[in-house]
């Protein structure tokens, strides 16, 4: 006759699981939670270096787009003069002032009219950079501007490009069938080359403008 | 007789090895996809930075007082040439009479992709009265 009691067992060891494999599955969730945290940083890293290169690249074509609007906006009454002076540096600041030049440079926005003179400036940076900027002047200010060598300028002034390897103007002599460094000699240029390589830029861009009433 | 469950308390190897492959290949397609996305971006800023200098190469040759028939050819020096082909344009208007002076211009630019192949990276045209912007 079997007996209606039984004597207390502990459970089976197959129910619960072994070190070895809470260790294995541990390891092994580890491991995909590190990837997954590679794989999301290195996608934001990307993301960022992505958008600021798109942020660089429009930069640059802003400010080209800019120096275009400006040079097409003069009029037959407007002028172009080209100063450069000598700081030191490796490269010269250069100053391209449109002059009675109403919508060069003014970005949308009705200049007031005793600004005669825009100054567009390439100034070196103490540390060696080029930073590029539009000057608006007046008559008496451009004036002693030019004698002062565009130094200590009290006038407005906007920021154009912060950091530049290189901001180069060429003129194009059609007496010659050459471009110069400079517009001393007098001469008429309707072609203005510019050449620019921002801090991030491997390479300098040269682009062509065209100035038919700027001469 | 053992039931499903009993044989089923672990992975084995072959499945264990499965499922890491899909993960692999997932993982794989995921960065080729992010490395495609940051070389799209470097080529479409390449591709503004080339179009900018093909406008200007277009201006320079078309704003010209010297325009005439030809072809040449501008290294920039970055690997990338620029071609302009100078066509003169045979129009004529109601009466018959032929138009003069009217040039077909186009521009192209090329990356030199080593031996003598090369790639057409963008390509511009347009028609230039020789008249408009002379006799300055």
């Amino acid at each position: 006759m079997k007996s209606s009691f039984s004597v207390w067992q502990p459970p089976k060891a197959s129910k619960g699981f072994t070190l070895l494999e809470m260790m294995l599955s541990i390891g092994v969730f580890l491991l995909l939670v590190v990837s997954a945290f590679s794989i999301v940083g290195a996608t934001t890293e990307l993301m960022t270096e992505v958008s600021e290169t798109q942020e660089r690249s429009l930069l640059r074509q802003r400010f080209i787009t800019a120096c275009r609007n400006s040079f097409e906006a003069a009029t037959s009454k407007s002028s172009l003069e080209f100063e450069y002076f000598d700081r030191g540096g490796s490269v010269q600041d250069t100053y391209l002032t449109l002059t009675k030049a109403p919508g060069a440079f003014d970005f949308g926005s009705n200049r007031e009219d005793h600004i005669t003179h825009v100054v567009l400036a390439s100034e070196i940076r103490s540390d060696g950079l080029i930073r590029s900027g539009v000057y608006y002047l007046n008559d008496a200010d451009y004036e002693l501007a030019k004698t002062t060598g565009f130094k200590d300028l009290e006038a407005s002034y906007i920021e154009l490009v912060p950091r530049m390897r290189q901001m180069t103007w060429r003129f194009y002599d059609e007496q010659r069938s050459e471009w110069v460094p400079t517009l001393d000699g007098d001469f008429n240029a309707y072609l203005i080359e510019l050449t620019i390589q921002t801090l991030e830029d491997s390479q300098p861009l040269r682009t062509v403008f065209f100035c038919l009433n700027g001469a | 007789m053992r039931s499903y469950y009993q044989r089923q308390a672990g992975f084995t190897l072959l499945e264990l090895l499965m499922a890491m492959g899909v993960f692999a290949i997932a993982a794989v397609a995921l960065a080729n996809a992010i490395n495609q996305i940051s070389l799209s971006v470097a080529e479409s800023a390449e591709e503004a930075a080339v179009r900018e200098q093909l406008r200007g190469v277009l201006l320079e040759v078309t704003r010209n007082n010297d325009l005439a028939e030809g072809s040449r050819t501008i290294d920039n020096g970055q690997g990338i040439i620029f071609q302009i082909d100078i066509e003169k344009l045979n129009l004529r208007n109601r009466q018959a009479e032929t138009l003069e002076d009217i040039y077909e211009v186009t521009a192209m630019a090329r990356r030199e992709l080593g031996g003598q192949r090369s790639e057409i990276v963008e390509r511009a045209d347009t028609w230039v009265f020789k008249g408009m912007f002379g006799n300055r």
